[in-house]
């Protein structure tokens, strides 16, 4: 499932751009990969030091960081943790976040893999 | 090549902002901001920005309170909201608070990101473009309202185009804008005096008395010309100035006195003083003796009154005129005395600059000789021909 709205979100992202296109999307693709999981590290640090506001803003921007590559699993289960923190709930461990976004590294560095091989150089 | 359209997005999730640089970028020019505080700075630095493309959820600002600035900062911008968030209450504050051109949930797929910002430009451009003709077919009908009124009355006219040239010289002065609203009131101030029969008009020029129903004529000039202008699109602001000029019309006894006496705006206290200067000048009171008036005045503001003297003290005692045939008349020339013809018809009022269409019908009028010649125009230096 992830996989599906991972790939349709790049390819609707490098649509018929062609080489340039498929290099720019893998710099967002880069920047993601980069990013999450420090937005994941952070989540965990202030869900642990008790501070609500602080991991319900980290869960959003994860959620909003995955929703923009088509990584919807990880996406809902961010935005998830987030509602739990803004209700005062900070039980969300770390634990499924990582495990969603092993898969969507991976699901990603597939598709782009594809995506290499299919677009002319 | 016309520079292409510039777009502003603003979103907290850089990877988000790039994806949208990218989507949007092949299109437009592409700025971004990472929250509501920057983006308000970019739009001022950088803009006219035809389209904001901008996240709902972010610290401090939210995307629906930058998105009701920027209506009130930037009201030509077209604004787009981008969120992840579905809930029925955000899309209806974004329609009814933010008036929201579009509304795009996330992830946007490309080709709707792509059509709805082409689509908030072209809005852009339209309003632009309607505002543009609306305009020039303003001010193309207030031209054609005051050629009229020149044609018609060339006295007033006259008087109108002096009200108009020292509103200007006072507000220089005083160092206030002169804006088109000022200067179309200037005119306006006059365009009752085309209703009055040229009997009237006649003694009220030389400052005759007037009997009863003909004052009351004249009192009810400014209506007539307030009632011309309501309702014209973007003419509020001036028929706001004639109404505030109006409503404490010292020569207006019969005003009710629940009037509002409201402030007067230093646009209404420029157009009053220079109105009434005018009217006493045209009356053959000299320039001093027009002054003393005034300043016992207290409707007159005292400011104003302080410029126009310190104006006036420049141009006393250096009218410097000059008598010329029709075919030396140039354009640009100021008419110092009134232009009659030979049976007595005033042809161009006393103040007025010749222009080319002027300049044209004067020589066809002096073809069929019925120009009074010589011409009095008036050569004193600019400054001082100004009033």
């Amino acid at each position: 499932m992830s996989d599906d709205t991972i790939r349709a979100r790049i390819r609707d992202l490098v649509g018929d751009g062609g080489a340039g296109a498929a290099e720019l999307v893998g710099r967002i693709v880069a920047s993601f990969l980069n990013r999450a999981p420090d937005l994941i590290d952070k989540f965990a640090t202030a869900a642990a030091a008790g501070d609500a506001a602080d991991a319900a803003h980290w869960a959003h921007a994860l959620a909003g960081a995955a929703g923009n590559v088509g990584a919807i699993r990880l996406a809902r289960l961010a935005a998830s943790a987030e509602r739990d923190a803004l209700a005062g709930g900070l039980a969300h461990g770390r634990g499924a976040l990582d495990a969603a976004f092993a898969e969507v590294r991976a699901d990603l560095t597939a598709v782009m893999h594809d995506l290499a091989a299919a677009t002319p150089r | 090549m016309p520079e292409q359209p510039l777009v502003l997005v603003v979103d907290d999730e850089v990877t988000t902002l790039e994806t949208l640089a990218y989507q949007i970028g092949r299109d437009f020019r592409v700025m971004t901001a990472e929250n509501g505080i920057a983006a308000l700075a970019v739009l001022d630095a950088h803009g006219p920005f035809a389209a904001v493309v901008s996240d709902q959820k972010m610290p401090g600002m939210d995307g629906l309170e930058l998105l009701e600035k920027v209506r009130e900062k930037h009201p030509d911008t077209v604004r787009v909201l981008h969120t992840a968030q579905t809930e029925l209450s955000v899309a209806v504050s974004a329609i009814n608070e933010g008036k929201v051109f579009s509304f795009l949930c996330k992830p946007c797929p490309t080709d709707d990101m792509r059509r709805t910002v082409r689509e908030a430009v072209e809005q852009y451009h339209t309003v632009l473009a309607e505002r543009e003709m609306l305009e020039r077919t303003l001010q193309t009908s207030l031209h054609a309202l005051f050629s009229w009124m020149e044609m018609v009355n060339p006295r007033a006219f006259a008087r109108a185009e002096r009200i108009r040239d020292l509103s200007q010289v006072l507000c220089r002065e005083l160092d206030l804008p002169y804006t088109w609203h000022i200067e179309v009131a200037a005119m306006a101030s006059q365009l009752g005096a085309v209703t009055l029969p040229p009997t009237v008009m006649e003694r009220l020029n030389r400052g005759l008395p007037l009997p009863d129903d003909e004052q009351k004529m004249t009192n009810a000039l400014p209506e007539v010309a307030a009632r011309l202008l309501h309702g014209i699109p973007k003419l509020d602001e001036v028929v706001d100035i004639m109404s505030a000029l109006r409503a404490t019309d010292p020569r207006r006894p019969d005003l009710p006195e629940e009037v509002p006496a409201a402030p007067p705006t230093p646009a209404v206290s420029v157009l009053r003083a220079a109105i009434e200067y005018q009217a006493l000048v045209g009356r053959g009171v000299t320039v001093e003796g027009a002054l003393a008036i005034l300043e016992r005045s207290p409707d007159q503001d005292p400011a104003v009154l302080e410029a126009l003297s310190r104006i006036l003290g420049g141009a006393l005692g250096s009218e410097n005129v000059r008598a010329v045939r029709v075919n030396e008349l140039e354009v640009g020339m100021r008419i110092a005395e009134d232009v009659i013809s030979v049976n007595g018809v005033t042809l161009v009022g006393r103040g007025v600059r010749v222009s080319a269409t002027l300049l044209e019908r004067l020589i066809e009028v002096k073809r069929n000789a019925q120009v009074a010649e010589p011409i009095l125009i008036d050569v004193s230096t600019e400054e001082t021909a100004d009033v």
